[in-house]
């Protein structure tokens, strides 16, 4: 891998995420209405699910569905053709914006973060958990970029999949049958871990946040051997 | 040798769009692929710069295989084409940060090509701002930033006014004085008169004609006239008949102006193919 292609593609994103309103409302969304949650509800124990809820939709979500959009966006404009001239590799161009999109999730479950209450230690403990699910979420979204023709055809592809893979936590607390399913799903896992933050991980959870980014990983690699970035 | 296609053909799903197509194109050549919509310029293209492969054939660039070309041929090759992707929401100046920083290339470049195609002002505006004309210019700015050696141009100034049409003229006739090779396909005779030095004419996937416009317009002169326009007068005159009917004439100062009457190209076309180049 080049680094001068790697830092100009990671360039474009960076300024781009800044000038692109529906990417930047997908970040800031979440972590405000948590914010704004905080401050109006007054019972302390509704308090304190706030941020694990929210967090959890927050990872469920925004890396997959920003991930999908940027590389359906560019094969759209045919900007990703205009990269490909210039001898960018797939895996250069990947890394590049993927790099972008992981550093403003670090910087947005930072937030989530330091909302939560208890030690220096839960905060950090928080942080990692999410870290865990930034990751099989980023896969996943690439997976569906790659697969999608354009912006239209990734709507329709990615938000069925961001709200079920972000919303199935809340409704499994709601039905048995739908936890059955639910607890193999890396979100579920992050929902749980951080609900039990204070006690030991389990690491029987995290070995299922891990197996699900390696599915998607596999996924990654066979829908990128068959299609590639092609336009 | 910049190009050599052999032989190439191409169907998309058992549709023909290009037939045993043979070409050669040297170094500081100005070639152009002449064609109406549909004939398979932009589909020869896509093979040359290694978007499509040929169906068989074979067609090689600087040497390489199209099929295959290399980072370093990628490296000396500028392509512009009818949807070249720009980023609409970055400025003119970001657009072509990006691809100096993936070809090593300084900052100054920047200035120079955008002053080259007369966008310097624009450098903090934004891609979404510009109008079609100077997006094209910047298009062309960002093929040409890293002095690629042959140059690809599909329907560069295609829905274009005539002035921001002549000032893409301008930029590619320069590159090509200065030793670039170019590859234009249009569909606009005017411009492929005006600019290159061979030019092929394809049709339904065949070439159909190829040599310098000005040569296939006098393989197809049959009539040989000359039109003497005067003051108040204009006359059509056989071209054997001119040298007689002019010292026939008492008063020459009365004559304003004697044009050839050869066809255009887009009258070659025409008496080749019965279609207009549309």
């Amino acid at each position: 891998m080049k680094l001068n292609v790697f830092s100009a593609i990671a360039y474009k994103q960076f300024k781009d995420i800044f000038k692109n309103k529906t990417i930047l409302l997908q970040f800031l969304l979440f972590p405000l209405i948590a914010i704004l949650m905080l401050v109006v509800v007054p019972d302390e124990e509704i308090k304190s699910s706030i941020p694990i809820m929210f967090s959890t939709i927050f990872i469920g979500m925004t890396p997959l569905s920003c991930m999908a959009s940027i590389i359906a966006e560019e094969k759209e404009k045919n900007t990703l053709t205009a990269l490909k001239f210039a001898f960018v590799k797939s895996v250069e161009y990947l890394l590049g914006i993927g790099s972008v999109i992981f550093l403003a999730c670090l910087v947005i479950i930072l937030i989530f973060s330091l909302m939560t209450n208890g030690e220096i230690l839960v905060k950090v403990k928080f942080f990692i958990v999410l870290l865990l699910g930034l990751i099989p979420s980023m896969i996943l979204g690439s997976v569906l970029g790659i697969l999608s023709k354009n912006q239209m055809s990734v709507a329709s592809i990615v938000s069925p999949i961001s709200l079920i893979v972000s919303l199935l936590p809340l409704f499994s607390t709601f039905n048995e049958n739908i936890r059955m399913i639910s607890r193999f799903i890396y979100t579920q896992q992050i929902n749980d871990l951080l609900n039990n933050i204070n006690n030991k991980f389990e690491i029987e959870k995290v070995l299922i946040i891990m197996g699900n980014a390696f599915i998607f990983l596999i996924l990654f690699a066979v829908v990128y051997k068959k299609k590639g970035l092609k336009v | 040798m910049s190009i050599n296609i052999k032989e190439v053909e191409k169907e998309f799903n058992h549709k023909r769009v290009l037939d045993k197509i043979n070409l050669n194109i040297v170094d500081g050549e100005f070639f152009g692929l002449l064609g109406p919509s549909g004939a398979g310029k932009t589909t020869l293209i896509k093979i040359l710069t290694g978007q499509l492969n040929p169906t068989s054939g074979c067609a090689e660039v600087f040497g390489c295989n199209s099929s295959g070309l290399t980072d370093q041929i990628y490296r000396n090759i500028g392509i512009v084409y009818e949807k070249s992707g720009l980023y609409d929401r970055l400025s003119c100046g970001d657009n072509l940060y990006i691809f100096a920083r993936i070809y090593g290339i300084q900052k100054q470049r920047i200035y120079e090509v955008l002053n080259k195609v007369g966008l310097s002002d624009s450098i903090n505006k934004p891609v979404q701002k510009l109008s079609t004309g100077m997006k094209q210019r910047l298009i062309i700015a960002r093929a040409i930033m890293h002095k690629p050696k042959l140059l690809f141009l599909d329907e560069p100034t295609s829905g274009l006014d005539p002035v921001s049409a002549n000032s893409i003229h301008n930029i590619i006739s320069e590159m090509n004085k200065n030793g670039t090779t170019v590859f234009m396909t249009t569909h606009n005779m005017s411009e492929a008169s005006k600019l290159c030095d061979n030019i092929a004419l394809l049709d339904g996937g065949k070439i159909i004609e190829y040599g310098t416009p000005d040569n296939i317009c006098f393989k197809y002169n049959k009539n040989k006239q000359v039109k003497v326009i005067f003051k108040n007068k204009t006359e059509i005159i056989s071209l054997e008949n001119l040298s007689e009917y002019l010292s026939k004439q008492k008063d020459k100062s009365h004559i304003e102006a004697i044009h050839s009457l050869e066809p255009n190209l887009e009258d070659v076309f025409i008496q080749l193919t019965g279609k207009r180049l549309v």
